[in-house]
């Protein structure tokens, strides 16, 4: 027996001696939770490259002449976009929901009401004194 | 007062008319609900943030005991000869033939229309009736004309 193995062999002696090891495993509780997600619109849109530099591409990709897609001078950054188009939009169950959360899917252009999106940090105040006999409040 | 801070009014005399007011931000949607009954009112502050709920309107009334809850709400609020007209909402080369469109909130004074050609023709609709286009397309949209005060806090169309 080597002197290191008569040390392992001490220390499997030691370890084995005093009282029971106290330590324990966690154990977790686990909630089961539901969670309801409603899936909503999806919309696709496409735009335009107009005369945006896009490196490697064959026409927006060459600098120095007016070669753009839209025949304008090739210029870093976004240029001469026709802006987003809608050309999708599709809906689980064919079923579309309007919550007014958003005003995404209003023509704003041509409509007149008012949208209230004001979320649940808004405060508002009971008025107890001109109206009613309210008894309780909870 | 929020959608998850609202408040509850218990009543203790259902032979007195009430009238409730509620001050908040202007334009704010709100519902009261008798949640004893299962009934609701709709409304929206008006741009001094106040909003008056007439309980006699309430289509169940109300009893000794029953509790009475307003929420504030997302919504949309038309004015008599404001117009709602949505954008696409369906649109995906694919023919619509039929649809149906259902409102939530206090739309008794509202003109309801459906467009199957992307707002080309307008088709007067009765809420929760489904409607066969006359003119069928692929750009499926509504409209909402308001006679009065009109204020939605839910549109729900189902197409074919």
């Amino acid at each position: 027996m080597t002197i290191q193995q008569m040390a392992g062999s001490i220390q499997d002696t030691r370890d084995n001696i005093g009282s029971r090891d106290s330590t324990r495993n966690p154990i977790l509780k686990r909630n089961a939770e539901l969670i309801q997600i409603e899936e909503n619109s999806t919309v696709i849109k496409t735009n335009t490259i107009g005369h945006s530099f896009i490196l490697g591409h064959p026409t927006n990709g060459v600098l120095g002449t007016a070669n753009g897609v839209d025949g304008e001078q090739i210029v870093l950054g976004e240029a001469g976009r026709s802006g987003e188009t809608v050309v999708r939009v599709v809906n689980p169950n064919n079923t579309f929901r309007e919550h007014f959360r958003d005003d995404d899917f209003i023509d704003t252009g041509n409509s007149t009401g008012s949208l209230n999106t004001t979320d649940k940090s808004a405060t508002t105040t009971v008025d107890t004194s001109s109206w009613g006999e309210i008894i309780t409040l909870s | 007062m929020g959608r998850d801070n609202n408040f509850k009014l218990k009543m203790t005399d259902p032979y007195t008319p009430y009238i409730i007011g509620v001050n908040a931000d202007a334009n704010t949607s709100l519902i009261l609900s008798n949640t004893s009954k299962g009934t609701s009112l709709y409304g929206i502050t008006d741009a001094s943030g106040q909003a008056l709920f007439d309980l006699a309107n309430l289509s169940s009334g109300y009893d000794d005991g029953d509790t009475i809850e307003v929420n504030q709400a997302y919504g949309y609020k038309l004015n008599n000869g404001e117009i709602l007209t949505s954008s696409s909402i369906f649109l995906n080369q694919v023919t619509v033939s039929k649809a149906k469109i259902n409102l939530t909130g206090d739309y008794a004074d509202a003109s309801i229309e459906l467009s199957a050609d992307g707002g080309s023709n307008w088709e007067s609709v009765t809420n929760n009736v489904e409607n066969q286009f006359t003119t069928t397309g692929q750009d499926l949209r509504f409209r909402i004309t308001s006679s009065g005060t009109v204020v939605l806090t839910d549109v729900k169309v189902n197409y074919n």
